[in-house]
């Protein structure tokens, strides 16, 4: 038997909605039935911060608003052009304008100048935490490592790089104040040349 | 409606497959359907039968014990309380993935809000992260895309296919 048939379209939207962005995606190839419902800002609705409206419009970016995108192509643009909401190194989020049921990754973007010192042969440290709940677990990162090592810092495409401080998974946006720092070493070793453009959180696939 | 005062109303429903049920009336009023039938005929008579023709005994017995716990929860206080939470694990534990799109069917035909959001939710906890292919084979649905449609939909979302479960 056909399913598709006797399963309506609003119940498989419905369905979907429980899901997340990345399932939704994939959920679109399954039949043309399933790519209506899978598109359907419905869906998509449930996966924006409920009031995205008005942190769009308190942005850097106001004027998204007014175009005519679907609640899809809106997520999916922030996604790959987010808006910068806070500037400085420690950044601090209400959790409740992040999506619901996300994996957020959180970036340090950065620039090195040509005379940076410091940064190679110490760490900073990155942390990501929730208000009142810190842990105290930071991920030690070097922003200009050695030759030979692994870079874990990226090129973003606007002339900065980024280095993943960390992950949140936004449960229901009921967690408080999310805080995403970054910690200098402490010493006598001088360090320079680090521009900081901001910290960026966006939805991380995979999860 | 019933003027009886005190006395408890039964209302009879019928299913699909000729099946008699007899359901406590807050109950068979969290059915939408059934609620609107009595409301535009409001001269029916208390043993009227509510032909159901789209839904057969079995879903419909399941509707009818996860209504009754529902509408107790409430009249306890208990709504959204951890009692609730068990009872609905409890209830979908032992369901087949089979019955459980039959009670979405029929909770659908039934328009039971609170009920199809439950199950929907918990259909969508068992489609997360899994292939294209396993939820065709969950819905038993026939690809209707030609290749080069659906090459191009994959092609778009190609980081959505990355690391999902083995069927």
């Amino acid at each position: 038997m056909d399913m598709s048939d006797v399963f309506p379209e609003e119940c498989i939207s419905e369905t979907i909605s429980f899901t997340c962005a990345r399932d939704a995606c994939r959920f679109s190839v399954v039949s043309t039935v399933f790519k209506s419902a899978a598109d359907s800002d419905a869906v998509w609705e449930k996966f924006l911060p409920s009031d995205c409206r008005e942190i769009i419009s308190g942005s850097a970016s106001p004027l998204l608003l007014t175009t005519n995108l679907s609640k899809k192509d809106l997520y999916l643009h922030l996604c790959h052009n987010p808006i910068i909401i806070n500037n400085g190194t420690m950044g601090k989020i209400d959790t409740k304008i992040l999506s619901p049921k996300t994996n957020y990754g959180a970036y340090l973007v950065f620039k090195l100048t040509e005379s940076t010192s410091g940064f190679r042969t110490r760490p900073v440290k990155l942390g990501v935490y929730l208000e009142g709940i810190d842990n105290g677990e930071r991920r030690n990162v070097y922003l200009d490592p050695p030759r030979n090592t692994p870079k874990l810092s990226q090129k973003r495409g606007d002339g900065w790089m980024e280095i993943e401080m960390g992950e949140f998974f936004n449960e229901n946006g009921d967690n408080g104040m999310l805080i995403c720092s970054v910690f200098y070493f402490k010493g006598l070793h001088t360090k320079r040349g680090l521009i900081v453009e901001g910290i960026e959180l966006r939805p991380k696939d995979g999860k | 409606m019933s003027k009886l005062g005190q006395a408890k109303r039964i209302i009879f429903l019928k299913t699909a497959d000729g099946q008699l049920f007899e359901v406590d009336e807050p109950v068979a009023m969290e059915f939408e359907i059934v609620k609107s039938f009595f409301d535009e005929n409001e001269d029916a008579a208390d043993d009227t039968v509510v032909p159901l023709p789209n839904v057969s005994a079995e879903p419909l017995a399941g509707i009818i014990e996860f209504c009754k716990a529902h509408v107790e929860f409430r009249a306890n206080g208990a709504a959204g309380k951890d009692e609730v939470k068990k009872f609905n694990a409890e209830y979908i534990k032992e369901k087949s993935n089979e019955q459980l799109k039959e009670l979405i069917l029929a909770a659908n035909y039934l328009n039971i809000k609170e009920m199809l959001d439950f199950l929907t939710e918990t259909i969508a906890n068992r489609l997360k992260n899994k292939s294209v292919e396993y939820v065709r084979a969950f819905f038993g649905i026939e690809n209707d895309f030609t290749p080069q449609e659906e090459e191009a939909v994959r092609k778009e979302y190609e980081w959505a296919f990355e690391g999902v479960d083995e069927d």
